[in-house]
């Protein structure tokens, strides 16, 4: 009997797959009624079966396809919807996870054909649900988008691991609002095709689609293009004996402390690329660093677009100095531990990829998202020194932990709440105490920058005595600064601090610009809130909860 | 705080101990690996809250805990190859003794139970008294390590001449925690298991090597066999199951190299740890004389003088002789013998198939006896005579205690088999659901470690679990010969059609292997089948089930009652109580006992319940033919329902 070919194993493997796909549409058919993203099961289970096939492709046999009925355990028997979609997402993250772990492991990098599979798939499953007819051409861009950024990255040898996650995280956080907004991936493809070599097409194409794409596209293009003439002309200039030291000054504006938190979260996301920056070849490190200072300037929404495709260069091992296939002499490029731990983590949260992308890397506080980036970047010294490497990373994940879980003070809820206008002002009676957490947000104030008063907060004691704290943009934002649709052209700032939970699903999913604020005064009896009488004729100061805090 | 401890010690567990095992480029790549998972496990639960995702600490440091073991599981099975694995079986146990030792203070989280306080009784005796009698023990129980209050003699202990109070347990393992309690109480009691636990791995891992198991294969049976169901749970808790498996090892390893004397030291040592073990003893000798001729003479002459000791000391301590009698329901009938056996293998709560799913496939092995090795066959002589006295009991399944609790000695041979079934037998995809249902096993019994102890209702932990979360009756789709039901007899003859495949195959080629593609999609087809059928309304209602809404009323007998599988269980209903399930309706008969007439209202029907005393009897109702949720409602009386079934 001879044996079946090569055609005939991957079509019984892809028809078997189907069939676990079917399984999981048939469940999600008996539970029609349930909606939210259970709706998105066999878009899910699809994904994972395209991972399954390539891994099967590549592996000979799919043994992620497990995955699949994992689905089903989760749909069946967990209770808790929020956790259910956190399961999804966890499952799909590792399956996704585990394949490009182990091929980057085998061959170095991914065929072109496997990541775009896993590149479509991913996106895709971050981006359909839940399912809009009318956001449907805009999704298609950007997952077209997408894959042609891939294109653009790939070698002759594949794609390595730092550009497959750049080319997630631009799926991930293109917004769809505005339209224009959408052609993001095109425009990063076209500027790395200049990087590549600059050719009329290339520098047509940037041009182009940064016209077509609208003004916040213009400095990407005019910075990606200064950037290529700059270095053609500086180049013959500069002391080859100097050129590490330039090299490593180019560090800086990574380095430095961002102003803005759209850019800083998103250089968290891959901090080690740093360390890459000195390899580069002069035109990819120039275009780099101008694009992580431009996004240092501009408002939090562009500035972390701006990061991304700035980091996005750093971590394509095609823009390193010699040559174009690989690494240096003697160099290993460093795979970016960060920036895969946290697309990982990004991946999990499929059932609230919109939150992902107005809050990437992570949706959390600047400082959490440090602490995870401190943990991942114990792995650097393991290559001298692997016990101290294991050793850092448990002790940062012990501290990491005790410090959250160490938790806040008891909260005593003051039933009161009020929306107001310019100029209006609320009072409410509190039970006596030290210290008060009051939960603030704005309507209608997007446009206003960062740093921009919006009202004044009093605490008063029973002999009249007063604590004033002025109110800013940061220490509150709009409360609808991470919807869909709006986060792009906001000019807020997330603030400092903030309790706000997720609110939707899917891709739009968004957290609130919720922010609170802790007033101390002792015996403090009564609370004022005050707008400012500079609010727009239309924005409002809202006061959504007032704690008083027991210590 | 305990937390946040056992966190800290598990971390550096895991994260140090493993590099004793790799080198070089390996360990370069492992510290990469833990410090990216330890990332990973932290940014997700930084995220929970932010997404109104509420999770328990222990439930997410169980989950840590798995992910950082499965991570380094797959780390070593898929470097088996690599020239700077520098793998022993003594560096494996090391990482597992490791890992035990930090488990320690987050099992005690939740009070010792079942025999466990017993043996640290006689162990604070022996401490302080410098005998076994228990009677100061009892009066002064505040005093203890145990934390336990509300002990109170066993059934079956036995009492002295003078009125002493002795526990019904061998005291051997009482005075091997005697220094772990001294140095650390309760903590040092435990961690002395986990001690023995870490030895017998390494023995096992030995005994795998020995029989020349390739190491891959050892790679993969090793953190099913250290950190899976059942050794992980005797590994921290104080039973002596963990040190019989070492010592059945070490008899069979010791057989094995001809080493006479130190088998009949660890053949002695098994009967006096405890006495059903004796059995097992025995049992080794004969297979050892039988398998091995040439040392028949000798080993009869080692095994006599080894015999003396044993006999004095059960000669100085005769109460850990008060074996309990068979009761009379426990005989040897073809009835016990098929719901032991079948019980043993597919029990949805104290079967292999859902609590050893590894073991289960291994004992496929068990079936081609030419192909075995010798220590395999030696420990299946070992383990027939046990196994024919335990399935025909009311207990076969442990009673009180985590899974599997009678058959954790022989684990030595379950690895033995699985290895060889790895190797020869079964396909990867197998291989892989067993070790996905493993680690799901290993994160319930770490997250909730009284969850391991269930009462024997018939019903099982994944039942209950599917049947509250979906209000569909599950449990009826889960095998159960403590509770017979359909899905049982559906699972053997499954399974038996499963191991007669598979012993035809010839050899495991490409062309009979299931790729795990096929086995997973015929999972997700299964899961999706079973639960469409379970949604269904059923034409068996147990009123005790988890699918059952109760309004007032109580479980009947009560959830602590001893030996409580001996009982017809159901629910006990007073005045105004209810109870509403999904049921196929039309004519049925309700099973009920009543100590005085009652009424009761169902779909729509009053009956009179007329009294039984203290057994059940049926009453026919007839309901309307609509199958739906019905509601039983208790009008008059205290009757107690066991269930209804539709015709």
């Amino acid at each position: 009997m001879t044996p079946p070919s090569e055609t005939h194993l991957r079509a019984r493997l892809a028809a078997t797959l189907v069939a676990g796909v079917a399984a999981v549409m048939a469940l999600s058919m008996g539970l029609r009624n349930e909606g939210g993203v259970d709706a998105g099961l066999p878009l899910y289970a699809a994904a994972i079966a395209a991972i399954a096939y390539l891994e099967g492709r590549r592996f000979g046999d799919a043994t992620l396809a497990f995955a699949i009925p994992l689905l089903l355990v989760w749909r069946m028997g967990v209770v808790d919807e929020q956790l259910r979609f956190f399961l999804y997402g966890i499952t799909l993250a590792v399956t996704a996870g585990t394949f490009v772990v182990r091929s980057i492991g085998d061959g170095g990098r991914l065929q072109l054909g496997e990541a775009l599979v896993l590149l479509a798939s991913c996106v895709a499953a971050m981006r359909l649900v839940p399912w809009s007819a009318e956001l449907a051409p805009a999704q298609a861009v950007v997952i077209l988008g997408t894959l042609i950024l891939a294109l653009s990255l790939a070698g002759r040898e594949g794609i390595g691991a730092g550009a497959l996650v750049a080319c997630l995280a631009v799926g991930i956080v293109t917004p769809l609002e505005p339209l224009k907004a959408t052609l993001f991936p095109l425009l990063l493809a076209s500027v790395l095709a200049v990087l590549r070599g600059p050719s009329p097409f290339s520098v047509a194409a940037v041009v182009g689609t940064a016209v077509l794409a609208g003004r916040w596209a213009w400095p990407m293009a005019a910075l990606t293009l200064a950037s290529g003439l700059l270095s053609e002309l500086v180049e013959p200039l500069i002391d080859r004996r100097r050129r590490p030291a330039h090299a490593a000054l180019a560090a800086a504006p990574f380095g430095a402390l961002p102003l803005a938190s759209g850019a800083l979260a998103a250089f968290a996301w891959a901090p080690e690329s740093a360390l890459r920056l000195p390899l580069l070849a002069r035109p990819a490190r120039i275009t780099a660093v101008s694009l992580a200072a431009a996004a240092i300037m501009l408002r939090p929404a562009l500035g972390a677009l701006y990061m991304i495709a700035a980091l996005a260069i750093v971590l394509a091992d095609d823009f390193l100095a010699v040559g174009r296939q690989g690494s240096g002499a003697g160099e290993k490029p460093a795979v970016p531990t960060v920036a895969i731990v946290v697309s990982i983590a990004m991946l999990s949260l499929v059932g609230y990829s919109g939150a992902v992308a107005s809050r990437f890397p992570l949706p959390l506080p600047i400082v959490q998202v440090v602490a995870v980036a401190v943990v991942a970047l114990a792995a650097v010294p393991a290559r001298r020194f692997p016990a101290i490497a294991a050793a850092a990373s448990s002790i940062a994940l012990v501290v990491a932990v005790a410090l959250v879980a160490g938790g806040g003070p008891r909260l005593e809820p003051v039933d009161t709440s009020a929306v107001l206008a310019a100029g209006e002002a609320h009072e409410v009676d509190v039970p006596a105490g030290n210290e008060l957490r009051v939960g603030l947000s704005g309507g209608n104030l997007t446009a206003l920058e960062p740093g921009t008063p919006v009202g004044t907060l009093e605490a008063i004691d029973r002999s009249g005595r007063v604590v004033r704290r002025e109110l800013v943009v940061g220490d509150l934002a709009d409360w609808g600064l991470g919807r869909p649709g709006h986060y792009f052209a906001a000019r807020n700032d997330w603030p400092s601090s903030t309790g706000a939970k997720v609110a939707e699903y899917g891709h739009q999913a968004f957290f609130g610009g919720s922010g609170t604020v802790e007033i101390s005064m002792p015996g403090v009896s009564r609370l004022r809130l005050t707008a400012a009488r500079s609010l727009p004729d239309r924005g409002r100061l809202h006061l959504e909860s007032v704690s008083v805090v027991r210590r | 705080m305990t937390i946040l401890v056992s966190l800290a010690i598990f971390a550096a567990a895991t994260s140090l101990a493993p590099l004793a095992i790799v080198r070089g480029e390996l360990r370069r790549r492992f510290a990469m690996l833990d410090a990216g998972v330890s990332a990973l496990a932290l940014a997700l639960w930084l995220l929970l809250p932010r997404l109104s995702v509420s999770l328990e600490p222990d439930v997410a440091l169980a989950v840590f805990m798995v992910a950082k073991l499965v991570a380094l599981s797959l780390f070593l099975a898929g470097n088996h190859e690599s020239e700077e694995l520098a793998w022993a079986p003594w560096k494996g146990a090391l990482v597992a003794g490791a890992v035990y030792v930090a488990l320690v203070p987050f099992v005690l989280r939740a009070p010792v139970d079942g025999d466990e306080p017993f043996y640290l009784l006689v162990t604070e005796s022996i401490v302080r008294d410098g005998d076994v009698d228990l009677r100061n023990q009892f009066t002064s129980l505040e005093r203890s390590a145990t934390r336990r209050t509300d002990l109170v003699p066993q059934f079956g202990d036995p009492v002295g001449p003078a009125g002493e109070k002795y526990s019904r347990h061998e005291p051997l393992l009482s005075f091997l925690l005697v220094p772990g309690y001294l140095a650390g109480g309760l903590h040092g009691a435990v961690a002395t298991i986990a001690l023995f636990a870490a030895l017998a791995v390494a023995s096992m891992l030995l005994l795998l090597e020995e029989e020349g198991v390739s190491r891959r294969t050892i790679l993969v049976v090793f953190p099913l066999l250290a950190f899976g169901p059942p050794l992980l749970a005797y590994a921290t808790r104080i039973w002596p199951e963990a040190p019989a498996a070492l010592l059945f090892s070490e008899a069979l390893r010791a057989a094995r190299q001809g080493r006479r004397s130190r088998a009949g030291i660890a053949i002695v040592l098994l009967a006096l740890l405890k006495l059903r073990f004796a059995i097992v003893s025995v049992a080794l000798v004969v297979g050892w004389m039988l398998l091995y001729r040439e040392s028949r003479k000798k080993a009869l002459v080692v095994f006599a003088l080894l015999a003396i000791p044993a006999a004095a000391v059960l000669a100085l301590y005769p109460q850990i002789l008060a074996l309990r009698m068979f009761d009379p329901e426990d005989v040897f009938t073809a009835r016990n013998y098929l719901q032991g056996t079948a019980g043993m293998l597919v029990d949805g709560q104290a079967g292999l198939l859902f609590q050893a799913p590894l073991w289960l496939l291994g004992l496929v092995a068990a079936l081609r006896w030419r192909d075995l090795g010798a220590s395999a066959k030696l420990g299946l002589i070992a383990a027939a005579p046990y196994l024919l006295l335990l399935f025909p009991r009311s207990e076969w399944h442990g009673g009180w205690s985590p899974p599997l609790r009678y058959v954790v000695v022989f684990l030595p041979l379950f690895a033995l088999l699985a290895a060889h079934a790895i190797e020869r037998i079964t396909s990867r995809g197998a291989v892989i659901v067993a070790a996905i249902w493993s680690a799901g096993l290993t994160i319930h019994g770490l997250a909730f470690p009284t969850g391991l102890f269930q009462i024997a209702t018939g019903e099982s932990v994944w039942g209950r679990w599917i049947s509250s979360a979906s209000g569909a009756d599950a449990s009826r789709l889960v095998p159960s010969t403590i509770r017979p039901n359909v899905a049982a007899a559906v699972a053997i003859v499954v399974l038996a059609a499963l191991v007669a495949w598979s012993l035809a195959r010839r050899s495991r080629t490409a062309a009979w292997r299931p790729s795990s593609a096929l086995v997973a999609a015929v999972l997700a087809i299964v899961l999706t089948t079973g639960f469409a059928v379970a949604r269904r309304p059923g034409e068996r209602v147990e009123l005790e089930d988890a699918h059952v809404r109760h309004d007032g009323g109580s479980l009947y007998p009560e959830e602590w009652t001893v030996a409580r599988f001996r009982f017809r269980g159901g629910w006990s209903f007073g005045e105004g109580a209810s109870a509403s399930f999904l049921f196929a309706g039309g004519r049925s008969t309700l099973w009920y006992s009543a100590q005085a007439p009652a009424t009761i209202e169902i779909g729509g029907r009053r009956v009179e319940l007329a009294p039984t005393g203290a057994s059940f009897s049926p009453v026919a109702i007839d309901l309307p033919r609509t199958p739906g949720r019905y509601t039983l409602r208790c009008v008059k009386g205290d009757p107690v329902v066991d269930r209804i079934d539709a015709e």
